[in-house]
């Protein structure tokens, strides 16, 4: 009888730890599974930066002021002509033309798709003044299924203009 | 009878003990798959960072005397180029053991068409230093540059490129 009580307490102490371990176990996956990107993981990269700056440089065949020559980033560049609501000399929308090549720029070099290695891509041109984002100059280039998305990679290139800044913003993901 | 009962609740304590364990098991189970997902992310996540330092060292080439446009950074002087390709005291000098090269992507031709002094505006590659074999290509995007004058006006004709080393 004795021996019964003191077998039945140990199974007791044993169902207690148990249950110790799957609440703890719960409580883990729980808080992982409530962030929703289970895996994704997220920094700055020295590619796009360099790509975003890179093309910042290009020069365009839409003029803003001449004796310019059409360059993107800059003074008299597309970027500070868009933020302006300049045209082109030709009567074209600078935002327009801007648009156009950055749209052919993700196409043709950083194409995304879920059969791809980059599944997802983003690129965004905004005016911001103390962090604060005031205005989208172009509509967002997206391209691919963010939900696909292991890896994310950001970069971006800035260029001053009073009160703010105009950033290029632009993020890759890998599958 | 106090007997059968006795024996009656230590099987469903057994019971009870046999389910916790298969749900401790499952537990584990699930675990161990969360953290071999995991670290699969966390290793291609370290190469990808070791790639980002790479390309960084690249950039530097591209920041070089003998490459650089003077005024950007990551903005390289075609007419350099042009003036160092094939030369063979340079072929050393450059700090990358299987190659380096210089191509123009966009506007993109799917064509490799080497560079000389003729072809300057159709052209889109610039071989520095031929690639080796078994080398693989780490490369960043830089600038191209080179004079045009239109109207009496010089001025900097600048594409998007891409400077590739070949490394082990």
């Amino acid at each position: 009888m004795w021996n019964n009580k003191r077998g039945q307490q140990e199974i007791l102490g044993f169902v207690v730890i148990v249950m110790i371990v799957v609440v703890i176990g719960v409580v883990f996956l729980g808080i992982n599974l409530r962030k929703g990107q289970v895996s994704e993981v997220s920094f700055d990269d020295a590619e796009i930066s360099n790509f975003l700056s890179a093309s910042a440089e290009q020069t365009s065949d839409c003029i803003i002021r001449e004796p310019a020559f059409g360059e993107i980033g800059g003074s008299d560049g597309l970027l500070s002509g868009c933020f302006e609501g300049k045209s082109c000399v030709d009567g074209r929308d600078s935002c327009v033309v801007l648009s156009e090549i950055y749209n052919e720029l993700m196409a043709s070099l950083w194409p995304a798709g879920s059969d791809r290695p980059i599944v997802y891509t983003k690129l965004g041109v905004y005016y911001v003044v103390e962090d604060i984002t005031q205005a989208k100059l172009i509509d967002e280039i997206i391209s691919g299924d963010e939900s696909l998305c292991v890896i994310k990679r950001t970069g971006r290139h800035q260029q001053f203009k009073s009160p703010g800044r105009i950033v290029v913003e632009m993020s890759v993901c890998s599958g | 009878m106090v007997l059968k009962k006795n024996k009656k609740s230590q099987v469903k304590i057994q019971e009870m003990s046999f389910m916790l364990l298969a749900l401790v098991l499952f537990f584990i189970i699930a675990g161990i798959f969360f953290i071999v997902i995991t670290n699969a992310n966390l290793r291609k996540s370290a190469e990808s960072l070791g790639e980002s330092e790479a390309i960084l060292t690249i950039s530097g080439l591209a920041a070089s005397p003998e490459l650089s446009c003077g005024s950007e950074s990551l903005c390289v002087d075609t007419d350099k180029l042009i003036a160092l390709r094939g030369k063979d005291a340079f072929r050393n000098y450059w700090d990358v053991d299987g190659g380096l090269v210089v191509k123009k992507l966009y506007p993109y031709n799917s064509e490799e068409i080497e560079c000389n002094a003729r072809n300057y505006d159709t052209c889109n590659t610039y071989t520095l230093k031929p690639r080796g074999e078994g080398y693989k290509g780490i490369g960043s995007y830089v600038t191209l540059c080179r004079k045009e004058v239109v109207s009496g006006y010089s001025y900097d004709k600048c594409e998007i490129g891409r400077i590739i080393a070949y490394v082990e």
